[in-house]
């Protein structure tokens, strides 16, 4: 049993270790295979799509309800709801409040095949709680700070690892997060959301009171994700760190105790694997109406299902796998029906790189930023190819023949709108 | 079927014209078409007008073609705009041909397009919107973009080096030095072409055809008009034309365009020659890589083995097949709506003797390959002499 199985996204971790150097004087072996920048084209609903879509592909899970959180700011549910696919009748959504956040946490630690996908939350430490409560919970959220003080506390020492605050994290997990979860839950229930929200959960699963513990968060979470890794077996812990954050928020002084947690172990940790995601400072995409050749927001959108999914028609006669999808099959002519979804793993054709400014006007924002980007041509083993953008890779790193894979990102802004659909990244 | 002759084809310099105006412009193409024979041309026995172009710049999308007749002293004639990108003015000559074998006496054919008076973000306007702009537009693509996929799948699949690409820029600069219309008179070394910045990788600076203001015409008369005119015209032995999946991701193969093969093969059926009966050609070499596929395309040399025959010289001027004598679009400039006439005016001046140092000797038969955007529409003309 190992914590390699965990996928656990960070969003502070980074600095979090760097303050540790700073104050405390403790340096972890860490190995940092990364340090990412969230790309432009990234946004709280594009990592909770594409958290979805890897959670679907690599465990297999019956979702019997949804609970979906939807936070104050920037979450296009719609989309979310779209891209993954999900079906909508079982999805109950939970407005913007506070507690209902926890309360579908809560539920979801009381229903089997249930899943929390919270995105947004104003109080990044609620997103954190996720973790605790669901069996599967995708989070996601430019967590704003919340309130960094670091309390001692034994409750605590229950599951230290899972609370992180802010951010984004999905868990991957063999069971044993399941079953953690199952043998101590009333304590998760009541412990964890009070350390986390300051409020106590009642046995209905609603909130009331304040509880004297209060918000945690920042280096008490690494520390304690640490000794909990230093008191079990594992030596190595592939944690890949994913979220967002602006480093100034996290930038605060860790208290002495901690210090004593992490020297007192005598144990090297190796991260073997950290990746972290940093939203870019910079202004949103104006979104200006395109020059040119100017597609419709409804046109867009009446695509959406093959922008989003990958979805594909099938010829009624010669079989043919058609995409983009049209009326008629572009083989032998015949009517097409409704087909399959077309795999996210692919096969690169061809490739080049658009000149930052020569590329046609709605993407002059990325272009500002970003420079050049690449354009490929995508081979699906179904047969269709398909024209997209590649991301998080340089043209050097390219060669026809590479394996891809299919991602959601954000395309552009038009008319104030974002336009989102697939894009592809390299296997 | 009729006969078809080409009486008169001429064209203004293609390059920068700032403030003529499409009427301005297109009447100087005209006055060099009359100017070309040594015969008088009865511009008022013209029954149709075809004028190709894509936008110029949306000063005048509406109508042009009314305004263009009238500023020739033709109103009241038949007329209208022919739009197919890039080959709008090769659908143009086409469609005088059918016009004159329909029963017309004469007919213009024409194109036109400015696009140099117009900020970058303007021409990026017109650039951008003859691909597949649901799919290959909101993926971020241009048309370098597009054919740089091509060039690169050409490269993986047939080895096809970076040399070859260079080498019709540099064979298409060297042409243009003889020819008084061309944008780029200017020669330029492989070095210069390889070392270039990149547009869309692998093609660079070089490898693409620039942004030009212009217009060109050619004047067809029927088999009948054509004894009162003159004793030995040039015929147009065969008119083929295709269309394609306009995105490139359609197609089944990226590396050759089937509209240039479908087009070729029906103007090759109607004019009843053979390949090697063709003495030199025109090809739609919007990029370098274009100029490859087409001169495979067309049946010169086999898919995939082009790039060593332009390496040892076999398209320029002493070449097996000369391509691009007038510079091409690469280097005499291409002016969208007035490329496919352009050719024209090209293969007219090299059966009519005239095209002075670049003329190939003997030319009996040339071809025109006229291609829209990437490869969805295309002509292809093949004209004769004494034929």
């Amino acid at each position: 049993m190992g914590i390699s199985n965990l996928v656990r996204i960070l969003p502070r971790f980074y600095y979090e270790i760097e303050d540790a150097k700073e104050y405390i004087g403790v340096t972890y072996s860490t190995n940092y295979e990364k340090i990412y920048t969230l790309g432009l084209d990234e946004d709280v609903t594009t990592l909770a799509v594409n958290t979805f879509l890897e959670l679907k592909e690599n465990i297999s899970f019956n979702i019997s309800k949804v609970y979906f959180y939807k936070g104050i700011t920037d979450i296009d549910l719609e989309v979310f709801i779209e891209a993954t696919n999900l079906d909508i009748s079982i999805i109950q959504i939970l407005d913007n409040s506070e507690e209902n956040g926890l309360y579908g946490l809560y539920q979801c630690s009381t229903t089997e095949d249930s899943i929390f996908i919270g995105i947004d939350h104003p109080k990044s430490t609620d997103v954190a709680l996720q973790g605790i409560f669901a069996p599967i919970a995708i989070g996601a959220s430019f967590g704003d700070g919340s309130i960094l003080e670091v309390t001692e506390s034994k409750e605590m020492s229950l599951l230290p690892m899972l609370r992180y605050t802010g951010g984004f994290f999905n868990i991957k997990s063999d069971g044993w997060l399941v079953n953690q979860l199952k043998s101590n839950k009333d304590n998760f229930i009541t412990n964890f959301a009070s350390i986390s929200t300051g409020k106590k959960i009642l046995s209905n699963g609603r909130f009331n009171g304040q509880s004297k513990i209060g918000y945690t968060g920042g280096l008490t979470c690494i520390n304690e994700f640490v000794d909990m890794a230093l008191s079990s077996d594992y030596n190595e812990i592939d944690v890949i760190v994913l979220g967002s954050s602006k480093p100034l928020y996290y930038r605060y002084k860790p208290s002495k105790n901690l210090n004593v947690i992490i020297n007192g172990s005598g144990k090297k940790i190796l991260f073997s694997k950290i990746i972290l995601h940093i939203q870019r400072d910079v202004d949103k995409d104006p979104g200006r109406t395109a020059q040119g050749a100017f597609i419709s927001n409804s046109i867009y959108l009446q695509q959406k299902k093959s922008r989003y999914q990958l979805k594909a028609v099938e010829c009624t006669k010669c079989l043919a796998i058609i995409f983009p999808p049209r009326k008629y099959c572009k083989i032998c002519n015949s009517l097409t029906k409704d087909g399959l979804q077309l795999s996210r793993n692919a096969k690169l054709y061809s490739f080049t790189s658009i000149l930052k400014g020569a590329a046609p006007t709605e993407f002059d924002y990325q272009q500002k930023f970003e420079g050049e980007y690449i354009v490929a041509i995508i081979e699906f083993p179904e047969g269709p190819k398909v024209i997209s953008q590649m991301t998080d890779v340089d043209i050097s790193g390219l060669n026809v023949g590479d394996l891809v894979k299919m991602v959601f990102r954000k395309i552009y802004t038009q008319d104030n709108l974002d336009r989102y659909g697939y894009k592809f990244v390299k296997k | 079927m009729k006969k078809v002759a080409v009486i008169a084809a001429g064209q203004t310099p293609f390059g920068t014209h700032n403030g003529k105006g499409m009427k301005g412009l297109f009447q100087e193409a005209v006055e060099d078409a009359l100017a070309s024979v040594d015969y008088q041309i009865p511009l008022n026995k013209t029954n149709e007008v075809y004028i190709g172009n894509l936008g110029a710049g949306g000063s005048q999308l509406g109508n042009p073609a009314a305004l263009i007749v009238e500023h020739l002293g033709l109103v009241g004639v038949s007329a209208r705009r022919v739009e197919n990108a890039c080959a709008s003015s090769g659908f143009a000559f086409r469609d005088a041909i059918h016009a004159i074998r329909n029963g017309a006496d004469m007919a213009i054919a024409g194109g036109i397009e400015i696009m140099n008076d117009l900020n970058s973000g303007h021409q990026r306007y017109w650039l951008g919107v003859s691909g597949d702009t649901e799919w290959e537009r909101t993926a971020g693509a241009t048309f370098s973009g597009i054919y740089a996929l091509m060039a690169r799948r050409h490269m993986y699949e047939y080895g096809t080096p970076r040399e070859a690409l260079a080498q019709c820029a540099v064979k298409n600069h060297e042409n243009a030095l003889n020819n008084p219309m061309a944008q780029f008179r200017k020669a330029i070394s492989m070095d210069r072409v390889l070392s270039a910045p990149m547009v869309a990788n692998p093609l660079g600076l070089f490898d693409c055809c620039p942004t030009s203001d212009g217009a060109s015409v050619a004047i067809l008369v029927s088999e009948d008009l054509v004894k009162e005119i003159t004793d030995d015209p040039v015929w147009v032995l065969g008119s083929g034309a295709a269309t394609d999946h306009l995105a490139i991701h359609d197609r089944q193969k990226i590396t050759e365009l089937l509209a240039t093969r479908k087009a070729a093969d029906q103007a090759f059926k109607q004019a009843k020659v053979n390949i090697s009966q063709i003495d030199f050609a025109e090809v739609h070499d919007c990029f370098t890589i274009a100029e490859i596929l087409a001169i495979e395309d067309l049946g010169f040399f086999e898919k995939g083995k082009a790039a060593s025959e332009v390496l040892n010289g076999e398209t320029s001027k002493r070449g097996k097949i000369p391509v691009n004598t007038s510079g091409g679009l690469k280097a005499k400039g291409h002016p969208l709506g007035a490329t496919g006439t352009g050719q024209i005016v090209e293969l007219f001046k090299q059966l009519t003797n005239k095209a002075d140092k670049r003329q190939i000797a003997n030319a009996s038969i040339g071809l025109a390959h006229n291609v829209g955007g990437s490869g969805a529409t295309c002509t292809v003309h093949i004209m004769g002499k004494g034929v």
